[in-house]
């Protein structure tokens, strides 16, 4: 089980919460990252691995020319050992794919859309510095359907400025009946170097309290459910059979090779990351520079199965951690099980599965940092 | 050629920060004892907490030679005093060896509470008190009305006193010409047996435990067998000597008058205690010197090492300390929530502080303390009588008949237009009201019976902030008193937490009850669950107040699978976490422990 991540780091506008490896206004160099992305992959040590799932995330990949984006396809295709069930996802946002595009992509083999909605709020939208409306979502989504994309994920955002309660129910409603076989929902979390912080800093941004907050994820997670949407990660809910094959290779600490600036991989216990700029990237591709790697210790890896593992609905199993690290769970992280299995109580052990209980995982990380060591 | 004449032996005696080391500092430098470069540094206090603090925690000695204008040369024997209230009893032995006591005032501040309780402890030793104005370069400097202060509240004359400025090195010499004048030699009798007064002692890895020693009557050289008269143990003196600034001067014998050193192998501090006397083991002095105290704590403090692995780190941290320090006591306690740690006595707060100070500074160990507390007597009802130090050990309520707290005299000295809000906060604290002086037509003394329990937790800086740091405050111990006292246990998620319980007067328990239950409320971040805080007596919630559960703790969008953002702030939570105790399923910060410290009454 390895996948695929290919990094492209062109926009055209940046949101004002952005604090992702993405630059507006630099679409020409978008040929020459293209070549340099196809250069990585035909030098890659990993060539020939068998790939189970392919991911293009951004950025916006879609603000690109998709022959680039298919280019980078072949390429991978060429290279290594993409079987016929592979999930292969693009993510785009609204304004930045028409139709024409989305049906050359789904024909050179993209079966999956990950897009861009965040609300369904147009106000909150301009707020956010989306470059789209609500309708152009629509549109997107429909042309997204008729090219033939039978599993399209929908991003969605809360405890956002001006984000009311109701205003959050109703972009649920409007998503779900568009009916796309993922959502996820993540809170908007104000990074240091956004215009958001600038702005929160100077007491120019009003965002839910944490108790709003909560009780938008807690709205999320009920409506969610009532509209088949199982709940399968902290921030991630499916149709049954959708769950993103990709993102569970990252929960389940499974190895990942990453192409593209500031990618990362993870490949037999190493962890590799590129040069975060678009032309430091391409110098290092052209030169050979080889990426930079650092060997994970035992104790890391254990420490991010368990809070990745943790992550997901399934929890994490005690004979797969024993298979794969060679020591008993419960003997490495005796203290911090005994503490949350008997004492807060926040961990359930079932079927030889350690899982978090559900009204625990928005308050993970005090539990989580208690499996680092 | 040694001749009591010219001999003087004093002490400089001020309230905190009106320049006694500093005026130390000048004397040594006049008297050649040491250069320049070496005056950078305040000798006399010589550790470095010390010197930050502005205070002399132990006494120390040294002999300066001074040629007088009248032609003679002089040995004066500098004791110096530790500042503090926490001291007195080692104050009173400093002065007891000595024959005179400078007086040093600022110019500007006038007399305060520590400038007379020190002058009247030299009173109660006949010592000849030599006034120095000093700090008269300040602007606010008023020497005449200082001088009056002094003539009118103290009752010395203060026509001639030095106006000095020790900072800038203004008049020193006149300082010393009148130490000269005013202070009479030693007296005393070489040829009877050696009774030899013990005013400090410290403890040296290669030498043993040095001894400070004013010598009363007989002498005293190096072979001679000694015997230590409350102790009862003995020694074979290997050297005696001077103190000089830069080291002791070995010298054949010291005799009676002098100050000196002795070493004699003694392992312990313990040996050796302040105010105790030195005779010979054969033909000694049949009586000792009057004054000898057994020194007591008077505040006990649970110190726990912050990380459970360092318990024999503290212990031998608390051991080297003690090698130093006679007045520290420790013995090893188990907290349910703290773990090991220790119980440990001091003679008052500022003992209690410094001693923790120097285990974090020095020994590099974090530390959690718990609530200081005093000593409680508890009569039971099977007539037998047990001291309580540790709320912990306080027996159940039906085995108690009565209960004593240690009550102090204090000595409040304040400009008068704070005397009504004084009057206030003493009353707030059981402070029984003995009377009021009026020191001049500005400036009051407020005498106050109070229970030493209400004034270990925040009384200085409730006096300081009533004030505006005007009055300055001083207290001595005067008796144990019988007083309604109850234990007020502090329960969080329902289970009493031990080392959050304290003992309080019963008609304070209420109050104290809430606020410490909303101070909690304020430190304890939220945790998973609701947490309910409850303050109890005698298993009645008089109080309470809850934490909210934490409502969102998560990570955001992982993207592109770097997951070593992730774990870097997670480590980083984790770090966070290690200022926490886990009491129970409740984890609460070590600052906790100490929140009944300030809780602002």
């Amino acid at each position: 089980m390895t996948g695929i991540y290919v990094h492209i780091p062109f926009c055209v506008k940046k949101c004002l919460y952005c604090d992702f490896n993405s630059y507006p206004g630099l679409r020409d160099m978008s040929y020459s990252y293209g070549e340099a992305v196809v250069r990585e992959i035909e030098n890659s040590p990993f060539k020939g691995a068998d790939v189970d799932t392919v991911y293009f995330g951004g950025g916006t990949p879609t603000s690109i020319d998709t022959e680039i984006i298919i280019d980078i396809l072949a390429a991978l295709k060429a290279e290594f050992s993409i079987s016929d069930s592979a999930e292969i996802t693009i993510e785009c946002n609204p304004g930045t794919a028409d139709r024409a595009a989305l049906i050359r992509l789904r024909g050179a083999g993209f079966n999956r859309l990950s897009v861009g909605c965040q609300s369904a709020d147009d106000k909150i939208l301009s707020r956010l510095g989306r470059i789209h409306t609500h309708a152009e979502f629509v549109d997107c989504f429909n042309s997204a359907r008729s090219a033939g994309f039978d599993n399209i994920s929908a991003d969605l955002m809360f405890g956002l400025p001006g984000q009311s309660p109701e205003i959050w129910c109703d972009t649920l409603e409007k998503i779900t009946a568009l009916g796309p076989e993922h959502i996820s929902a993540y809170s908007l979390k104000v990074e240091e170097g956004t215009p958001f912080y600038e702005m929160k800093k100077r007491g120019a941004l009003e965002i839910p309290d944490d108790d709003r907050n909560r009780a938008m994820y807690d709205e999320a997670v009920d409506f969610l459910k009532r509209r088949g949407y199982e709940r399968y990660e902290i921030s991630n809910f499916a149709k049954p059979g959708f769950e993103s094959r990709h993102n569970l290779i990252y929960w389940r600490l499974g190895d990942y090779i990453g192409f593209g600036a500031g990618a990362h991989s993870f490949a037999g216990g190493r962890r590799f990351s590129n040069p975060l700029g678009i032309e430091e990237y391409i110098a290092a591709v052209r030169s050979s520079g080889r990426m930079t790697a650092e060997k994970e210790s035992a104790e890391n890896m254990m420490s991010e199965f368990m809070f990745l593992g943790l992550r997901l609905d399934a929890g994490v199993s005690e004979a797969e951690f024993e298979q794969r690290f060679g020591a008993k769970m419960t003997d490495v992280f005796a203290r911090p099980l005994n503490k949350h299995l008997n004492l807060t109580k926040a961990l359930i052990k079932e079927n030889g599965r350690i899982k978090l209980r559900p009204e625990y995982a928005y308050v993970s990380n005090i539990i989580m940092s208690d499996f680092i060591m | 050629m040694y001749s009591r004449d010219n001999i003087r032996n004093f002490s400089i005696i001020a309230h905190v920060d009106h320049g006694k080391s500093t005026l130390a500092d000048r004397l040594l430098e006049l008297t050649g004892a040491l250069t320049q470069r070496e005056m950078q540094e305040q000798i006399l206090d010589n550790m470095e907490l010390e010197r930050e603090r502005g205070i002399t925690i132990k006494a120390r000695a040294v002999r300066l030679v001074y040629k007088a204008k009248d032609g003679r040369e002089y040995y004066l024997n500098l004791i110096d005093t530790p500042g503090h209230v926490d001291f007195n009893y080692e104050v009173s032995r400093s002065l007891a060896a000595c024959e005179g006591a400078v007086l040093v005032v600022d110019a500007a501040q006038g007399i305060e509470a520590q400038t007379l309780a020190n002058t009247y402890l030299a009173f109660e030793h006949d010592l000849e008190i030599v006034p120095v104005i000093n700090k008269i370069d300040l602007p606010g400097a008023r020497p005449d009305e200082v001088k009056r202060e002094i003539e009118d509240i103290i009752g010395i004359d203060s026509e001639n006193a030095p106006l000095i400025s020790a900072k800038n090195g203004v008049n020193i010499e006149e300082v010393l010409e009148k130490i000269v004048e005013l202070v009479p030699p030693p007296g005393g009798d070489e040829s009877k047996p050696l009774k030899a007064l013990i005013f400090d002692s410290y403890y040296d890895a290669y030498k043993g435990v040095i001894v400070y020693v004013r010598v009363m009557d007989g002498s005293l050289k190096s072979g001679t067998r000694i015997k230590m008269m409350a102790t009862g143990s003995e020694f074979d003196v290997v050297d005696v000597g001077y103190l000089l600034p830069n080291g002791m001067l070995p010298a054949d014998e010291i005799s009676a008058g002098e100050v000196g050193f002795i070493t004699a192998s003694i392992k312990s501090v313990q040996d050796v205690r302040v105010g105790d006397t030195v005779t010979t083991a054969s033909n000694g002095a049949s009586e000792a010197l009057p004054g000898y105290k057994d020194v007591k704590s008077m505040v006990y403090s649970g110190i726990y090492p912050a990380d459970g692995a360092r318990y024999d780190d503290l212990r031998d941290a608390l051991e080297k300390l003690k090698l130093n320090d006679a007045a520290l006591n420790f013995e090893a306690e188990t907290s349910i929530a703290l773990g090991f740690g220790f119980r440990c006595g001091f003679l008052g707060l500022l003992h209690m502080e410094i001693i923790q100070e120097r285990l974090e500074r020095e020994f590099n160990l974090d530390l959690v303390t718990t609530a200081p507390s005093v000593e409680y007597k508890v009569i039971k009802t099977d007539g037998t009588t047990i001291s309580v130090d540790n709320p912990t050990n306080m027996p159940e309520p039906s085995e108690i008949d009565y209960m004593e707290e240690p009550v102090v005299r204090a000595a409040i000295l304040t400009p008068k237009e704070y005397v009504g809000s004084i009057m206030e906060l003493c009353q707030g604290r059981r402070g029984t009201y003995i009377d009021m002086e009026y020191l001049d037509p500005n400036r009051v003394q407020l005498n106050y019976l109070m229970p030493l329990n209400e004034i270990i937790y925040d009384f200085f800086d409730a006096l300081k902030s009533r004030t505006r740091g005007y009055a300055s405050f001083d207290y001595e111990f005067e008796k144990y008193q019988k007083s309604n006292l109850v234990k007020l246990d502090m329960l969080l998620n329902g289970e009493a937490v031990d080392a959050l319980s304290f003992i309080v007067h019963a008609d304070r328990a209420y109050p104290r009850g809430r606020k410490m239950a909303e101070k909690l409320k304020e430190v304890i971040p939220r945790q998973l669950f609701e947490v309910p805080i409850q303050a109890a007596v005698g298993g009645k919630i008089i109080a309470r107040e809850t934490v909210k559960a934490m409502r969102k703790d998560v990570l955001a969008k992982c993207y592109g699978g770097d997951i070593s953002r992730k774990r870097k702030l997670l480590e980083k939570q984790k770090e966070g976490k290690k200022r926490m105790r886990q009491v129970g399923s409740v984890e609460v910060p070590q600052e906790a422990f100490m929140s009944v410290l300030k809780l602002d009454e």
